[in-house]
């Protein structure tokens, strides 16, 4: 009679492996649940990009590139090859050196945040021109965006390789020291004329 | 009962690097579905003035591969002097912080084999590369990098000449030429491999000496 109750004790541990297994699972799923990898990709709080907060005039490390801003400017109208783009708020220009670390690279992804966190990228009429540059040989850049007179003080620049996945990657931001004076002499400012990017150490040709 | 107990659980114990390699094999596909058949490691190596025999696979959109077999030597890295413009050939302008390679490439290949988007770079003694790219170079604008001929290109990827209408066909590439591709790289940069590569993974490495013309 006392034989099964013998054999079930001699399976207990296996039982209690199991238990174990499971409890470890249903704990895992619960986590995973907890954190919003349901949603889109850069919703994935794990994958987020890590930000490098910096100013204007100091380098930053994005790991492929090493990146500053060099100077802002903004105005209502810029031109670009005899055409002249006239913005119901204001362009801003952020004019950038980004240098390859180890692999030809070109900064891809600029976009501008405002201090309420309202967001440009380059789209439409907006742009970035930049180049392919060599490890160790600068690549000077300009990007240009237009965005409403309001968004000027507190003005942010975002910076990084990629304009598609910036998952798991370093992002360069800038703060671009812009007051709410700035917005109104961006206003009555001359045009600013587009730079096209060159490379090395000399000036632009 | 407790030896019993004990054999038990090192057994138990001795199975978990087992599960643990099952694990990290089970999960080793994530590797190559997102990251090695896009990456070049299937190396063919060489020295500079010497011929590399070559032998390349790609697959077409149908899925149905191709093979391409030549023989690539890679004659000279030096500073170049001129740079190809829309009417022949202009002085190199330096740019401060910069060098501008040369890479001149010897190819042995039939007139028939397909060889667009081929891809150059030339890594440093850092470890470092410069991949050879169209771009400009200060008022000067690098050509696209090629590796046959401008004027007498072979076939496109069709497997056909590529004709333009109304312009007469350029002639049949020749079994034997040079190509010179530029890259712009860093002034402390010591050339110390040159990679060429149609398709990843394949692709291939020559060791190169600048001195050595």
């Amino acid at each position: 009679m006392s034989r099964p109750l013998d054999r079930l004790r001699g399976t207990g541990h296996l039982w209690g492996v199991g238990l174990a297994a499971f409890g470890l699972l249903a704990a895992g799923t619960w986590l995973q649940d907890l954190l919003p990898e349901r949603g889109a990709p850069e919703d994935d709080r794990g994958a987020r990009p890590h930000v490098r907060s910096a100013e204007v005039g100091e380098t930053v490390d994005l790991r492929a590139v090493e990146v500053s801003v060099d100077a802002v400017a903004g105005a209502r109208t810029r031109l670009e090859f005899g055409s002249e783009l006239i913005s119901p708020g204001v362009w801003i220009e952020v004019r950038y050196t980004a240098t390859p670390v180890a692999e030809t690279t070109q900064l891809g992804s600029v976009e501008l945040v405002a201090a309420d966190g309202r967001r440009w990228t380059t789209v439409g009429r907006n742009e970035n021109l930049c180049t392919e540059s060599s490890p160790g040989v600068a690549a000077h850049c300009a990007a240009y965006l237009e965005v409403p007179p309001d968004a000027v003080p507190g003005l942010r620049v975002r910076l990084a390789v990629s304009p598609l996945d910036q998952r798991y990657d370093a992002v360069a931001e800038v703060d671009l020291g812009l007051t709410g004076p700035d917005a109104e002499e961006f206003g009555t400012a001359e045009p600013l004329e587009a730079v096209a990017p060159w490379v090395g150490d000399g000036e632009a040709s | 009962m407790g030896r019993r107990r004990g054999g038990v659980v090192r057994r138990w114990l001795l199975l978990l690097p087992l599960a643990l390699v099952l694990a990290l094999a089970s999960s080793a596909s994530r590797l190559h579905v997102f990251w090695w058949p896009d990456q070049l490691h299937e190396a063919t190596a060489g020295s500079q003035g010497s011929p590399v025999e070559v032998s390349d696979e790609w697959e077409d959109q149908d899925g149905e591969t191709h093979r391409r077999d030549l023989t690539l030597t890679v004659l000279a890295v030096a500073p170049a002097e001129r740079v190809p413009t829309y009417d022949g050939t202009e002085p190199v302008r330096p740019i401060p912080g910069t060098v501008l390679w040369e890479v001149r490439l010897g190819f042995e290949v039939e007139p028939d084999v397909p060889l667009g988007s081929c891809r150059v770079s030339m890594i440093d003694t850092e470890g470092r590369e410069a991949w050879a790219v169209r771009t400009s170079y200060g008022e000067q604008m690098l050509p696209m990098t090629v590796c046959e001929p401008t004027d007498s290109p072979g076939p496109g990827y069709a497997g056909l000449l590529e004709e333009v209408p109304g312009e007469e066909p350029s002639p049949p590439r020749p079994r034997e030429y040079v190509v010179p591709v530029y890259v712009l790289a860093a002034d402390d940069a010591t050339p110390d491999r040159i990679r060429v590569w149609w398709e990843p993974p394949d692709y291939v490495e020559v060791e190169v000496d600048p001195d050595d013309e």
